[in-house]
């Protein structure tokens, strides 16, 4: 809240990161079929940017141009595919599946999904009533191929192989600042690329900046790859999320919510970005912590970094609970903190950090 | 039927703490009841004038309770520790959002990421002990402020129309048994009939034990929804029973050998009324007529059951016509001539 | 004219391992050039058929390499051992027959001592019929690749088998399509290309080099129509051409998926939606390359794939050329 409130400038969207949230989480859009969600966010991004555009894999542009010719360029990427299911089959007018991206199958029992057919239908996923089971059943995981979409068919069920199908769950506010929802992996990081861009507004830049929505990251950073060659960036800034602490969870290998940005450090992030953010994090005194990837930072600054000649890359990535699952959970305050670094990350880079 | 039922759906009432579904009861059976008492469990008892008076008098039940979560303990970070009220399979529970307490403060129950897991990991579900509520706080004593030990919580589930005759919605178990009393409540009867709304049937047909013993009847119709495993996993005599194939009519379950007598009737009206009707293929689950049907003397009992698939979890899934079904079929039952029934 | 049974009998009796395809490149340039079509081949071995049209530029691929082996080592006994070439079962390997490039005969067989559950490619052996190292060595070298010794053959009711139809159905579609184009404005290159087997590596050059608008991969898909079949695709030999939705590399394009399902709709060609999560095509590689590509395929359902029994229905075969055809020719695919 606080942000907004400082941070106002004239003629900004002025949305606060959970509206903005709210509203790109009513867009399913499971990894290869982001088109019908990308039209409406090229409109939805056109409230930020100036110019927006879209290309043919389903990628969404919002281009904020400084008015300079031969302007150096900072591409903003963060994904607009969120996991789900494919239709495979049907079997006595239950649904056969696989999966788009990573999902754990044990999520699946008992889970709404919506289909999305035209018009879209909702969906159950079946499992077998506990009165039939023992317990010795109930330890073991439910293997996919036993698991079908039950979408209310008698009979044949209209809907074609090939349809893809999201889990049904809208945002929820819980309590200290957190929210809840499917595919805030990565909506919570385009929302907070959307924010630093309404920061951003008014203010006088030497450099260009491009956001990107990329397509298909959860199916191996395809989508970045293209958006990379298309816009040749001089700099990227790749925000995705990484793993909040759970219980139960490695802690050497999550971060706490609530602990602010995590700055990728590893030879997937260029040495010099990541030098930079963290400066300029220090400097601000935004709340931030190291992420140290060893090598594949598991997002889009895989493919990114080595388009064409080569972007300097930089990953900012927010501390999310129960990833690939619909209850993903993240804190606004880190949301907050991430459209807060790339904002004054920008200033600094616009006011003479352009030695990078 | 629909409007009522998703009304039912929607309100939170978990075995041991089912006021909320009473006062709704309580509300709706008002202008139609011409006695309603309530004892010291929680049962509601709500009398029903008809044009007679049977000399052996008939007890119609469905119990307000359903399956739910209750906190057994914040951990010092702020989760919330919980245990199932009534038989829920775990698996059904993960990454399903809850609403605990009065305040229906909502949670949410993660999953370690799929990323973190090993693939031995993923073959096991996890145990209940693993799994844990977040609700957002990150301190014990945020927490405590609004959730304590002995909380109960739901599932949040909405009612949805799924395809064109069926409903998803959690607590379909036994709120459509609920449903059906109060449109028979609603009606105008033949004999006066005592309607049962019975508590805590999830940990053990509890509340139906006193209800029998104090209405003390002759006649007894329990009205259920039932396991239905008509999925692909499921074949043969192992789908038990399949929606849209009409009400379930008790013979045997897990708890009861159902009246044979009643079960002739209710089979000759079902066909009389050329409503479809089935049994199930597996005796399985159990419901109030296990505790009815031992009452005092002995009570002779039958029961209508809904087929409902993925029974006990968050999105129970049932078919509109089979509580139709249900309803016409308790209906002809309750107002049957006391020479039929006694038959 | 060559029908495309014509076509693919030819293709059968030429041996293309991967980074082995000359012998195939040649006799589908022929084949071009007696269509009065133009062809160059690039760096990596990719043979590109050029059919010019003042329309949009397409890209058509179709992997002309095959799985095979690659010979290692060879011991003192005359034994060769070899690694593979792409994809494929060592459970598919026990004694069958091979044949070199050079056109030396052999069989696989297995080290007997190996259970067959522990057997890797490390565990089998190609037996040339050498007494000794020294005649092993005047007829197979070390680098020298093999394939699955075999022929086109028909099976009843208008199905075939051979060890390749993993991609000879592709190329055939491609070739015989390109060959008997009638009008046509769409720019089409055509790419017969190498390395799919090894990791889709030809196809990433040609797409560089051609810069298409759009693009359509002609190639197998897996038949789930077998007894106990695991994969839960609906894929099944006889229900044709089987438009590509999705596989393990990439996603098609939804304005070409539609294009094609209406192509075959209005054109009563059969088609089936084809959705397979093992197994990556050259989709993948051109789909990304450059800005990107918007991509799709027409596959035929193929049993048995990367056995020496590839087994296919000519209908559906049949059904991707005419739905191929049929899309270049009324231009259905606008983007």
């Amino acid at each position: 809240m606080l942000y907004s409130f400082i941070y106002q400038e004239k003629g900004s969207v002025g949305l606060d990161i959970l509206s903005i949230i709210n509203k790109l989480s009513e867009h399913p859009s499971p990894s290869g079929f982001e088109h019908s969600a990308s039209k409406w966010l090229e409109t939805y991004m056109s409230r930020f940017f100036e110019k927006t555009d879209t290309d043919s894999f389903g990628n969404v542009y919002g281009i904020r141009k400084c008015g300079k010719k031969n302007a150096k360029c900072l591409l903003l990427d963060a994904h607009i595919d969120e996991i789900g299911l494919i239709v495979t089959g049907e079997k006595v007018g239950f649904l056969t599946f696989a999966t788009l991206g990573g999902v754990d199958p044990r999520i699946l029992p008992a889970c709404e999904v919506t289909v999305l057919s035209n018009p879209p239908r909702d969906g159950v996923i079946t499992v077998s009533p506990p009165h039939l089971l023992t317990a010795k059943d109930m330890e073991n995981a439910v293997s996919i191929e036993d698991l079908f979409i039950d979408v209310g068919a008698e009979g044949k069920s209209g809907i074609e192989v090939g349809t893809p199908v999201v889990f049904t769950s809208s945002p929820v506010k819980l309590r200290e600042n957190y929210v809840s929802a499917r595919a805030l992996d990565d909506r919570a990081s385009l929302a907070s690329i959307l924010r630093a861009i309404d920061m951003l507004k008014g203010k006088k830049l030497n450099f260009d900046i491009v956001a990107v929505a990329s397509a298909q990251e959860e199916l191996g950073c395809r989508g970045a790859r293209v958006a990379g060659y298309s816009v040749d960036p001089d700099w990227a800034i790749v925000v995705d999320v990484t793993h909040g602490t759970t219980p139960g969870a490695d802690k050497s290998s999550t971060f706490d919510c609530g602990s602010g940005v995590a700055i990728g450090v590893g030879p997937n992030m260029t040495k010099k970005m990541s030098d930079a953010l963290i400066a300029v994090a220090k400097d601000k005194k935004i709340a931030h912590s190291i992420e140290v990837c060893a090598g594949h930072s598991g997002t889009n600054a895989w493919t990114v970094q080595t388009v064409r000649e080569g972007i300097a890359t930089g990953l900012l990535s927010i501390p999310l609970k129960y990833m690939h699952t619909p209850v993903e959970t993240v804190k606004k305050n880190d949301v907050e903190a991430v459209a807060k670094l790339i904002y004054e990350f920008v200033l600094w880079l616009s006011s003479g950090g352009a030695v990078l | 039927m629909i409007e009522l039922l998703k009304t039912l759906c929607l309100i939170d009432g978990p075995s041991g703490c089912e006021d909320a579904v009473r006062d709704f009861v309580r509300g709706y059976v008002k202008e139609y009841a011409d006695e309603i008492k309530e004892d010291s469990i929680g049962n509601l008892f709500v009398l029903k004038k008809g044009k007679k008076r049977r000399q052996a008098p008939l007890m119609v039940c469905a119990h307000m309770d359903e399956v739910g979560i209750i906190v057994k303990e914040i951990t010092s970070d702020g989760y919330l520790k919980f245990d199932f009220v009534g038989g829920v399979d775990r698996r059904v529970a993960i990454g399903k959002r809850v609403l605990i307490g009065k305040k229906r403060i909502p949670g949410v129950i993660g999953l370690k990421a799929v990323h973190l897991t090993t693939k031995e990991e993923r073959k096991k579900a996890p145990k209940l002990s693993e799994l844990c509520i977040d609700i957002g706080c990150e301190k014990k004593s945020s927490a405590e402020k609004l959730v304590s030990p002995g909380d109960f919580g739901v599932f949040d589930s909405p009612f949805k129309a799924l395809g064109e005759n069926r409903i998803k919605a959690r607590a379909i178990d036994d709120r459509a048994g609920c449903a059906v009393m109060l449109k028979l409540i609603g009606e105008e009867l033949s004999y006066d009939t005592w309607f049962v709304f019975t508590v805590q049937e999830e940990v053990g047909c509890r509340g139906a034990v006193s209800a029998a013993y104090t209405v003390n009847p002759e006649f007894a119709l329990v009205l259920e929804s039932t396991t239905a495993a008509d999925i692909p996993s499921s074949e043969g005599a192992l789908r038990v029973c399949s929606l849209g194939n009409g009400a379930v009519i008790g013979c045997m379950d897990g708890g009861t050998i159902y009246d044979k007598k009643l079960f002739a009737l209710l089979r000759k009206i079902a066909e009389e009324k050329g409503m479809k009707w089935q049994m199930k293929s597996r005796v399985a689950g159990g419901t109030d007529a296990k505790s009815i049907h031992v009452s005092r003397n002995g009570v002779r009992t039958t029961s209508l059951s809904v087929p409902t698939r993925y029974i006990h979890s968050p999105s129970c899934v049932a078919d509109v016509r089979d509580i139709e079904t249900v309803l016409v079929l308790a209906r002809e039952f309750i107002n049957c001539e006391e020479e039929v029934l006694n038959a | 004219m060559l029908s495309i049974k014509d076509i693919l009998k030819k293709l059968c009796a030429t041996a293309s391992p991967s980074g082995f395809e000359s012998e195939t490149a040649k006799v589908i340039a022929e084949m071009a050039e007696d269509a009065g079509l133009s062809h160059s081949t690039d760096a990596l071995g990719n043979l590109i058929i050029h059919r010019p049209g003042v329309g949009r530029r397409v890209l058509l691929d179709a992997h002309m390499d095959t799985i095979g082996f690659l010979a290692t080592f060879i011991d003192e006994k005359g034994f060769v051992r070899f690694d593979a070439l792409g994809g494929i079962s060592v459970c598919e390997l026990h004694n069958i027959p091979v044949k070199f490039l050079n056109g030396t005969r052999g069989v696989i067989s297995y080290e007997q001592k190996t259970e067959l559950k522990d057997r890797k490619m490390s565990s089998m052996f190609i037996d040339i019929g050498a007494k000794d190292e020294k005649t092993a060595r005047e007829a197979v070298l070390p680098g020298d690749a093999a394939y699955f010794d075999g022929e086109l053959r028909e099976l009843s009711g208008g199905r075939i088998f051979a060890p390749y139809l993993d991609n000879r159905i592709g190329c055939a579609v491609a070739l015989h399509t390109i060959m008997n184009l009638k009008k046509c404005d769409y720019d089409v290159y055509a790419v017969f290309s190498v390395q799919e087997e090894v990791g889709c590596r030809g196809a990433k050059t040609a797409a560089y080099a051609v810069e298409a608008d759009f693009s359509i991969v002609l190639d197998v898909t897996d038949s789930c129509d077998t007894p106990c079949f695991d994969g839960y695709g609906e894929t099944g030999m006889g229900g044709g051409a089987a438009i590509k939705i999705m596989d393990a590399a990439a996603i098609a394009h939804p304005s070409i998926i539609s294009a094609l399902v209406d192509t075959a709709e209005k054109n009563d060609i059969a088609y089936q939606r084809d959705v397979i999560t093992a197994g990556g095509t050259d989709t993948g590689n051109i789909q990304l390359s450059r800005a990107g590509v918007p991509t799709g395929g027409i596959s035929v359902p193929v049993r048995y794939i990367h056995s020496p029994c590839e087994t296919a229905d000519m209908s559906d075969i049949e059904a991707a050329a005419k739905l191929l055809r049929c899309a270049l020719e009324t231009q259905s695919i606008i983007l």
